[in-house]
């Protein structure tokens, strides 16, 4: 991977032609977390011819139907391909490379194949076939919120690529679909399918656990200390205050923030910070990034897949009901009058 | 850490040692063979700490088979949590799962791609700890946490 500092490329809504897509039937493969809010920005943005022939795949029951409780006629995944000249690919990254290729079959020559992650195309578990254009359309935001950010005008952020132009038409049709599904009015972020997937993978398993772990010891550690369960959960993020932490830093920037803050926690904060080993977290982050870049923790994410989840049971116990954790929330929402 | 001392003992407890030596061979008879060749290439050796009694249990997995022998060189991967944890398990009273997020069980040396293979290994063990148990110790387990 390059260091080198590069200059980026911002998408806007005024980068996009909407007519491109006027003649087009734009299918959703999947109405599942990010299926539905993205179909549902769609229908209402679309031009209305497109909006008219817009498609809904699904073979799962449940999704098909919250589907037609949408006002949507889902039709199976190989037919929505079928139909589609942009068909965008909203089924779980571990189930592609066994769904695809029956779906890639379907499509018809000149069609788009638009992925929102860049996973299976970045460690090639999928082939889409020659005279298919292929691009990635990839959220920076969880399904409810970009239907609610959508909603209130202020758009999400995502990653924008064209990974094969066959037609020529492939970037007109990213960018109008990345404006119809709402997220141009915030910004596309040009980047390949490789660069999303590690970064995404490589967020999700450096910084993610780092942070899940700190909040589990602290709470822990409190405890253990006598503070009160419901104050500790407070402080770390029930309030909302580390929220709205986060979202000054975005705002303000992440270091500059600091000066948002009382003297007392910037001092604080930084002493305790330079106590902690920081190349032992670089060592970990470093094999975590190797691990994800060798495709090793693709193999081990299919493997998981292809034997049935025998993680599962594991980690559905780790967010069971049994821990004081939980049982602190539940009594924060009934307090509050939410439970 | 207590797995770099010089050789503990096996376990300070006698018959929490003759449970566990017995919990081992209830599960090599309880694994398929392709789970032993799996477990035997993802994790030949484990070393399990149980610092409220003082006791530790090599695990060594060859695809012939299971047995408490500290095969020495390989470093380990090393599980550590008290006795009342694997009863807790065992017995239904609190899952790993619950135990591990409460901070009483931690792992090291573990590499987290072969997670299955340990996860795998989980359910068998508990089942077999269970047996063991009921066969050295016919009383009733009294509760431990």
């Amino acid at each position: 991977m390059s260091s080198s500092p590069r200059r980026h490329r911002l998408y806007r809504d005024a980068d996009a032609e909407p007519g491109v897509l006027a003649d087009c039937t734009v299918a959703i493969l999947g109405y599942g977390l990010l299926g539905r809010p993205l179909a549902l920005n769609l229908r209402d943005a679309l031009p209305a011819t497109a909006a008219a022939r817009l498609v809904v795949g699904s073979d799962d029951a449940p999704s098909s139907a919250r589907a037609v409780a949408d006002g949507f006629q889902p039709v199976s995944l190989s037919a929505a391909a079928a139909a589609a000249d942009v068909a965008l690919v909203m089924l779980p990254d571990e189930a592609q490379p066994e769904l695809m290729p029956g779906l890639m079959a379907a499509l018809r020559p000149g069609a788009t194949l638009v992925f929102a992650s860049g996973y299976v195309l970045a460690w090639d578990l999928v082939q889409p076939p020659p005279g298919i254009d292929v691009v990635l359309f990839a959220p920076r935001m969880g399904g409810d919120a970009i239907r609610e950010r959508t909603l209130s005008g202020k758009g999400y952020l995502s990653y924008l690529g064209v990974e094969r132009d066959s037609s020529g038409r492939a970037r007109p049709r990213l960018l109008a679909l990345a404006s119809a599904a709402g997220s141009l009015r915030h910004g596309g972020l040009e980047m390949t399918a490789r660069e999303e997937a590690l970064l995404d993978l490589f967020i999700e398993q450096a910084v993610g656990p780092w942070l899940g772990a700190a909040v589990l010891s602290a709470f822990h550690v409190g405890i253990e200390a006598g503070l009160p369960a419901l104050g500790l959960l407070l402080e770390m993020y029930l309030s909302g205050e580390m929220a709205e932490t986060f979202a000054q830093m975005a705002s303000d920037g992440f270091l500059r923030s600091t000066r948002a803050h009382g003297y007392a926690a910037a001092f604080g904060g930084m002493t305790r910070a330079l106590s902690i080993d920081r190349e032992q977290m670089a060592t970990m982050m470093r094999e975590v990034l190797a691990d994800i870049d060798s495709g090793g923790f693709a193999r081990s994410l299919q493997e998981e897949h292809e034997t049935g989840y025998p993680c599962k049971p594991f980690l559905e116990e780790v967010v069971a009901d049994e821990d004081l954790l939980n049982a602190t929330e539940d009594e924060f929402r009934r307090l509050r009058g939410l439970a | 850490m207590p797995s770099d001392s010089p050789a503990a003992p096996f376990a300070t407890d006698p018959v929490f040692a003759a449970v566990l030596a017995r919990m081992i061979e209830r599960l090599d008879a309880r694994l398929s063979p392709e789970q032993r060749r799996q477990l035997a290439t993802a994790m030949p050796h484990i070393l399990w700490e149980f610092p409220d009694v003082g006791g530790r249990l090599h695990l060594a997995a060859t695809p012939a088979g299971l047995s408490v022998a500290d095969p020495g060189a390989s470093p380990p991967f090393v599980v550590r949590m008290p006795r009342a944890t694997l009863e807790d398990a065992a017995f239904g009273r609190r899952s790993l799962g619950a135990s591990f997020i409460a901070g009483r069980i931690h792992v090291r040396g573990m590499n987290p791609l072969r997670l299955r293979e340990f996860i795998m290994l989980v359910e068998p063990l508990l089942e077999s700890y269970r047996e063991a148990h009921r066969e050295l110790i016919p009383a009733p387990s009294p509760p431990l946490s």
